[in-house]
């Protein structure tokens, strides 16, 4: 009798939670696919794959999300660790078929802009370390704050710092022309 | 927000990363791949849903069962059936010889026998 009841109650509120879900992910859905497209240095369709994956996790995880961080701090949480989780995806797959790293697919060639400056930024970003990369991408693109980068990534501030550090000394030396000149359009 | 923690950025470095964050984005999605995305979205939460209506439901069905076929068990156990090797083993105990000599081969029982047994009838 009481299970009735409870299947009755979730089926009336399914419907509104759907609802709520659905504004969630419209809302962060054009970020998330970016974030993820930047970590993991250009790859459009794992990024959006990412995404989606962040997103089924978040909602199975809403129900616990406590508030004790901002929600979009607690989602970017879910989206860092689906993209360490599809690094790790990727390089046993590479490992157990002996494939060569291959290139993101062509989105250079759909992308707006500068296909050539897209690559090399890709290379560039591609050359730094995963953690180096995550760091770079939330706290100078992103525009997160450190103690905000820490806390997505499980990290400490001083670990942020340092990674932030070599992330920017080796993109200075891979893309020094952007220091100097207007970006390539 | 708090952005005292943050780096110092030279105004180099800060073209740089403007470069990059203006250079390095995906495509935009246009109408069509937002609702492949959106629908793919709800198809995995709705197959993920039913699994587990699905799974909560077989996990229900196995207990019922169990609690069945605990209550329908009969109530006295069924005694241990002596086998049938033993019932003849029994059967072929001759009460008038000695224990011990039920143990002997049939060629030691006979000498045992004419041992113990006085011909005239007395021991």
């Amino acid at each position: 009798m009481q299970i009735a009841v409870q299947t009755a109650m979730a089926d009336v509120l399914r419907p509104m939670q759907a609802e709520a879900f659905a504004a969630f992910v419209e809302a962060r859905r054009d970020r998330a696919v970016r974030v993820a497209y930047r970590m993991l240095a250009g790859d459009q369709a794992a990024a959006e794959d990412v995404a989606q994956n962040a997103f089924l996790r978040a909602h199975r995880a809403l129900a616990g999300f406590r508030g004790e961080a901002s929600i979009d701090t607690w989602f970017y949480r879910i989206l860092a660790r689906e993209v360490q989780r599809h690094r790790r995806w990727r390089a046993v797959r590479k490992l157990w078929s002996g494939d060569v790293e291959q290139a993101p697919p062509a989105a250079d060639e759909r992308a707006v802009g500068d296909p050539a400056l897209r690559r090399r930024i890709g290379a560039a970003l591609g050359a730094l370390s995963p953690a180096q990369r995550d760091v770079f991408v939330l706290v100078h693109l992103e525009e997160r704050t450190v103690a905000e980068a820490a806390a997505v990534l499980g990290k400490a501030v001083g670990t942020v710092k340092s990674h932030l550090h070599r992330a920017l000394e080796s993109l200075r030396s891979e893309l020094a022309d952007l220091r100097t000149e207007g970006p390539k359009r | 927000m708090n952005r005292d923690d943050e780096p110092e950025r030279a105004p180099e470095d800060g073209r740089l990363i403007d470069a990059v964050e203006r250079a390095f984005r995906p495509d935009p999605m246009d109408p069509a791949r937002r609702a492949a995305f959106r629908s793919a979205l709800e198809a995995r939460l709705e197959r993920r849903a039913r699994g587990g209506r699905w799974l909560a439901s077989g996990v229900a069905a196995a207990a019922a069962a169990a609690v069945a076929l605990w209550i329908a068990r009969p109530e006295d156990a069924t005694p241990v059936q002596a086998s049938a090797s033993g019932a003849e083993l029994y059967a072929f105990i001759d009460p008038e010889v000695p224990e011990y000599t039920r143990y002997l081969p049939d060629d030691y029982q006979a000498l045992a026998l004419m041992i113990e047994t006085d011909p005239e009838g007395g021991p």
